[in-house]
């Protein structure tokens, strides 16, 4: 190793930022240097609207079914107590590890004219598939509903947080009051917690914007599918930046807009003796109400998709490919990924409250990249490839991809950090000083452990993003590290469904392993 | 509006796992009266005012509004149905709503157009007329304090209970804020219960003063029997400073005003007082407060404490007269039956 | 062991990469792994496990050592781009005329004149200049329901766009290049107006939006929700030759044909082709390798599980093929496939053909 001894404060924060920043950046500069000619004027005339539209409505779509299905199960979970409570309390973080296009795949065979639930219609009504009316997967709800269900846990972590994070009092002087638990809910724990529900809420959403697996699959023209097009029919790479543009905008729109909220009010607990309010019992009905809700969803987002695909790869005896190297590079890339992308996210997160300027400047990179598509960082890399004259291929192409992790996902982990930090404002403070003073030891030893939960969450939430990651990995992985997603997209292009089920579920349990570490770990801080 | 009546623990139990938090405690709030419950922490205080708001149910026992039961074995109204006003140690206001919102919270039977109105009365009377938009957060703590005040009782509440209100606050604007609150709490005339540590927050500002401890409710009774006649040594210490001493040890003169009949005797310091009397000798003296405590001997190893008013400077070995005020020196011994 | 050293080199690299920013005139410390003599590198679009047999075949006749990048062609094409001099690749292999076309364009390959390869590929599924060579054929055309079509009524493209196929239609999304591909060809044989006029009338004549993939059309028809898709003729192949029952049925209660462009025009072709790039450092090793894909083995491995057609007359052919009609090819140059590619997509997007 080489002797460098690390010393974050001769590091200024602000280089750091600008590395991370430099892919999206790089790419959104060409868009905007490069985007002109036939392809622009051809989707600025015909396409663009059409592409936006359709974008901000899937989103506007899909953040209501997120929230419809992540705040009330976060309140029912930290608020009451029944049959199966624990088991949801972290179950309903599982889906997080579903990627987008997986689930794709796996709802559209489940729903399919052709699929079982249809089938089975067909069969016990005697109807044709022209004679009777099915919801359409192939269409904006439907994207919204597949890309809802896989993100809504973001939702549901910090919901969960904000909820069980309220001070006890307040609630039981509502109640003092005379709010029922109706009241309790819609007129003091919801608009408390809701700053923090939209922060998550905007990072499930940026996430959906980026996404063009499930879009394409779906035939559904969203702005991630234009930018692939442009990029696949057109090849004219800098209009896909153009189009990359786009979608960071809507990203910043909806980071300016939660900031507007959470500034309005100006939302902050104003007690330091938060206590989690203790659960109440409910009637034996309203229980198995409570479970029957959980349950529903999980098996909607996990089970139900889970199963088909399983019942696919038996049905058709897929083959097995060769696991072993799949795994070894998934998991290498995850932690490397991840190991930076979390110190980027310490920094970004520390930074942020040196001043107002690298705040601002911090929340942009960091959504910027979030916002933009793997495969229009991955172009970024590129760009940055050329002028250095290199092959892609070795050390060089695995630094360019975790680089794009880096820039990609530093969002996810700054968000659930800095949620901690608000919690600690004193804390907080020491912690930034020791960047700046006291170096990395004292940083290690007093103030990371206390932002340890969000830490925490973030790096785990980090893992589980790059687990899942698929176009860049795809553009930029060194010969012979095929992941495990990878894997499930050439066979998922190719129409296998069934054989991509195998690596599909790897990364699921892969993914699996630290969301259970994340629900634990949420249980253990509800309980202080 | 209906006569306003008291609120009444009748022998009421709690239990937690195998600990009993309250153990068979009565208690009556009396309408007007502001009733002080005091105790050390984990002496079940909490708990009662838990119980009594009905945000515990009692195993055993019953809690009544005059002769309508809250909560009994069979039966609980629960805490929303109850109407009792509710004031937290951290205040607990919403913080996503400003001053007034938070008042007109728990008005939603009044007529929409009063509510505000209603509120910012309540808000002028506890002199926050100016803050009334100011969110939570923007307010100093006593003035958060006095919003929840507020908001507790503009419901016309049955009763209002205060969870050791004022110990969080700077002790520079405490007695501010808890005369404004108190004689808030006072005029409205609804039974008050006040759970507090601080003995002399309960002796200056109660009308009457329960001790709790380990769960039980030990006496009950206004501030000066309490004071000045406690039944037990848990009562004598949740009140006030005492010592013990040897009754030997006592000069004869001072025996004889007590009518020693134990082997061992507790007085409050203010009962030994400087001027005529016993000839003794400064061990130690040092200021506390608006009291000086000075540290006396008679010769031998006993020490005895007396609390005067500062005067003179006293030194150690300077050689003065002491004399004993019986009625503050006690007998905790068990009567042998 | 090796991957924790790569690890830590890894990281060490990286730490170089931070350096190096502040100080540009510092040599790169990227050390080449120059382990084997020789190293045929590939940029594949295709992923299939029988590919990497295939590959494990040549490296052990050939002693050579394979080294794969498989990614979308889009990608393959930039990285080739961002590489420039240094990229490592010698050979593209892509499954479809228009991306090699592509590669062609962009300056990235190299004529190739083999004797060999001429002599094996006939002169329609190559380039005219050598820059690219077919090594198997994937023909776009039409599974239907013979319940509810002869032949004769879908013989010809322009027969899709009558009257009488309104809402019986069903395709994948416009962006798919074979799609993309077969507008080509309508450009090229019918001109751009009637071309996007062709397209609008399918569009009009389907029976859902374009969406899921191949398989999924042909689905629909045994599903009943149309009784025309247009798709690969091997995605009909396979679900005859599944191990499912469902499949079989599905393939079983559909036809497949190869419609023309008119009568006698031939049949829209596509194909799965190599080309040697610019920066291929050993020319003979590569065309040892195409020819290697046009020997007996290379064309049975290729096929065998992809349902591709062979280009090599004679060679065996992978199992379930036998079911497809007999069919004349199309004679337009596939070059026409990528350089009307952009127009296609145009006219498809103008066709609201999503």
């Amino acid at each position: 190793m080489p002797r460098w001894t690390p010393s974050l404060s001769a590091i200024p924060p602000s280089l750091i930022i600008g590395l991370v920043g430099l892919p999206v950046c790089i790419a959104l500069y060409a868009g905007v240097v490069g985007g002109d000619g036939a392809t622009w004027d051809h989707i600025l005339q015909n396409r663009l609207v059409p592409y936006t539209l359709t974008t901000l409505s899937t989103l506007f779509v899909a953040a209501i079914i997120m929230l419809g299905l992540a705040v009330p199960a976060a309140w029912i979970v930290t608020q009451y107590e029944f049959p199966g409570r624990w088991i949801f309390g972290w179950a309903l973080i599982l889906p997080l590890a579903m990627p987008g296009y997986v689930m794709a795949y796996a709802w559209a065979d489940l729903m399919g004219v052709a699929g079982p639930l249809q089938s089975q219609l067909r069969d016990v009504t005697g109807l044709t598939a022209r004679q009777y009316w099915f919801p359409n997967l192939f269409t904006v709800p439907g994207l919204a509903f597949v890309l809802a269900s896989t993100l809504f846990p973001y939702v549901y972590i910090t919901a969960r947080a904000a909820f069980s994070m309220q001070t006890r009092a307040t609630l039981e002087a509502a109640r003092s009051l005379g709010a029922g638990a109706f009241d309790l809910f819609w007129r003091v724990a919801l608009p408390v917690a809701l700053p923090a529900i939209l922060g998550g809420l905007c990072l499930a959403l940026m996430e959906a914007a980026a996404d063009y697996g499930a879009a394409d699959f779906l035939g559904v023209q969203t702005l991630g599918v234009g930018i692939v097009r442009s990029w696949n029919s057109f090849t004219d790479v800098n209009t896909a930046a153009r189009l990359a543009l786009m979608l960071v905008c809507i990203a910043f729109v909806f980071l300016i807009v939660a900031r507007m909220y959470q500034g309005r009010s100006g939302v902050q607990q104003t007690s330091t003796r938060w206590q989690t309010p203790e659960r109440s019992p409910l009637s034996p009905a309203t229980a198995w109400l409570a479970t029957l809700l959980c349950a529903t969803i999980i098996l909607i987002c996990f089970v139900a998709p889970i199963a088909r695909l399983v019942w696919l790869a038996v049905e058709t005896k897929a083959r097995t490919p060769d696991l072993i190297p799949l795994l070894q590079s998934t998991a290498l890339l995850g932690l490397i990924g991840t190991g930076l992308a979390f110190g980027a996210a310490l920094i970004f997160t520390l930074a942020a409250k040196r001043s107002r300027i690298l705040r601002m400047a911090t929340r942009l990179i960091a959504a910027a990249g979030y916002a933009a598509p793997g495969a229009v960082l991955g172009l970024g890399a590129l760009f940055f490839l050329r002028e250095t004259g290199q092959s892609l291929a070795g050390w060089v192409a695995i630094a360019l991809l975790v680089w794009v992790y880096v820039s990609r996902f530093t969002s996810a982990g700054v968000e659930p950090m800095q949620a901690t930090l608000d919690r600690l404002p004193k804390n907080l403070d020491l912690a930034s000083q020791s960047l700046g003073s006291r170096g990395l030891r004292q940083f290690w030893r007093v103030d990371l452990p206390l932002i340890l939960p969000g830490a925490l969450a973030a790096a785990l939430i980090l893992f589980v993003e790059i687990l899942k990651e698929l176009p860049a990995t795809l553009m930029l992985r060194p010969f012979g590290w095929d992941t495990l997603a990878v894997k499930a997209h050439a066979y998922a292009t190719d129409e296998r469904l069934a054989q991509a089920t195998l690596p599909s579920l790897l990364i699921v349990l892969a993914g699996l392993l630290p969301v259970l570490l994340l629900s634990w770990r949420l249980n253990a801080t509800e309980r202080t | 509006m209906a006569a306003i009546r008291p609120l009444i623990a009748d022998q009421v139990s709690r239990s937690f796992g195998t600990t009993a938090a309250v153990n068979a405690a009565s208690l009556t709030l009396n309408p007007g009266e502001i009733t002080a419950l005091i105790g050390h922490s984990g002496s079940g205080k909490t708990t009662f005012l838990r119980l009594l708001a009905g945000m515990e149910r009692p195993d055993q026992g019953q809690i009544l509004s005059g002769d309508t039961v809250l909560a009994n074995a069979n039966q609980h109204v629960p805490i929303e149905k109850r109407n009792i006003g509710l004031v937290f140690q951290d205040f607990a206001l919403f913080p996503h709503m400003t001053a007034a919102e938070n008042v007109m919270f728990g008005l939603r039977n009044v007529p929409k157009p009063e509510r505000r109105q209603l509120a910012e009365q309540w808000l002028d009377r506890l002199g926050l007329a100016h803050r009334r938009d100011a969110y939570p957060h923007h307010l100093s703590g006593g003035e958060q304090q006095r919003t929840a005040i507020a908001r507790a009782l503009a419901p016309k509440p049955v009763a209002i209970l205060l969870d050791e209100p004022f110990s969080g606050l700077d002790p520079l604007m405490r007695d501010r804020v808890r005369e404004a609150a108190l004689n808030a709490v006072r005029e409205a005339g609804v039974p008050a219960l006040l759970v507090t540590h601080d003995a002399s927050e309960a002796l200056v500002h109660a009308d009457s003063i329960a001790v709790i401890d380990k769960g039980k409710i030990l006496q009950t009774g206004t501030p000066d029997t309490l004071y000045n006649r406690p039944l037990s040594l848990e009562v004598a210490q949740a009140l006030g400073p005492i010592h013990s001493i040897d009754a030997a040890a006592l000069p004869d003169a001072w025996r004889t005003v007590i009518g020693v009949s134990a082997d061992t005797l507790r007085y409050r310091p203010e009962a030994v007082q400087l001027g005529h009397g016993v000839p003794v000798t400064v061990r130690g003296s040092k200021l506390a407060g608006a009291i000086t405590e000075v540290a006396l001997s008679f010769g031998g190893d006993e020490t005895v404490y007396a609390a005067c008013q500062p005067g003179a400077p006293l030194h150690p070995g300077d050689q003065i007269e002491a004399s004993i005020n019986p009625s503050l020196v006690f007998d905790f011994t068990p009567k042998s039956s | 062991m090796t991957y924790k050293t790569r690890l830590i080199a890894g990281f060490s690299l990286l730490v170089g990469a931070v350096a190096a920013c502040s100080n540009p005139s510092e040599p790169s410390t990227t050390e080449t792994v120059d382990a084997t003599p020789r190293v045929l590198t590939l940029y594949s679009s295709r992923h299939y496990d029988s590919d990497k047999e295939l590959y494990a075949m040549f490296e052990q006749e050939t002693g050579v050592e394979l080294q794969v990048r498989e990614a979308g062609a889009s990608q393959l094409l930039e990285t080739m781009r961002a590489e420039g001099d240094q990229s490592p690749a010698d050979i593209i292999l892509a499954a479809d005329a228009g991306s090699l076309w592509r590669f062609k364009d962009a300056g990235l390959t190299q004529s190739l004149s083999s004797e060999t390869l001429e002599t094996l590929v006939p002169a329609n599924y190559r380039a005219a200049d050598g820059h690219w060579y077919g090594v198997a054929r994937r023909m776009r055309g039409i599974a239907y329901d013979p319940t509810r079509w002869d032949a004769a009524d879908l013989a010809e493209w322009p027969m899709l766009a009558a009257e009488d196929k309104a809402g019986e239609i069903c395709v994948r999304s416009s962006s798919n290049i074979y799609n993309l591909s077969l507008m080509g060809e309508l450009i090229h044989r019918l001109g751009a107006a009637a071309a996007q006029e062709w397209a609008t009338a399918i569009v009009a004549n389907m029976a859902r939006n374009p969406q899921g993939g191949d398989t999924d059309q042909i689905r629909a028809i045994a599903a009943g929700e149309c009784s025309i898709a247009i798709v690969n003729h091997y995605y009909w192949v396979r679900l005859g030759a599944s191990s499912s029952e469902a499949d079989q049925q599905v393939a079983a209660s559909t036809a497949f044909l190869f419609p023309e462009f008119a009568e006698g025009s031939g049949s829209h072709v596509n194909i799965t082709g190599a080309a040697v790039t610019m920066t291929a450092d050993d020319v003979a090793l590569a065309e040892q390798f195409l020819a290697f894909l046009l020997s007996e083995t290379g064309q049975s491995y290729l096929t065998r599980e992809t349902k591709e057609l062979p280009l090599i007359d004679g060679a065996p052919l992978p199992d379930g093929v036998d079911a497809l009609p007999a069919f004349t090819p199309s004679d337009t140059a596939l070059d026409v496939y990528g350089e009307n590619q952009a127009e296609a997509q145009r006219l498809f997007d103008l066709a609201g053909w999503n």
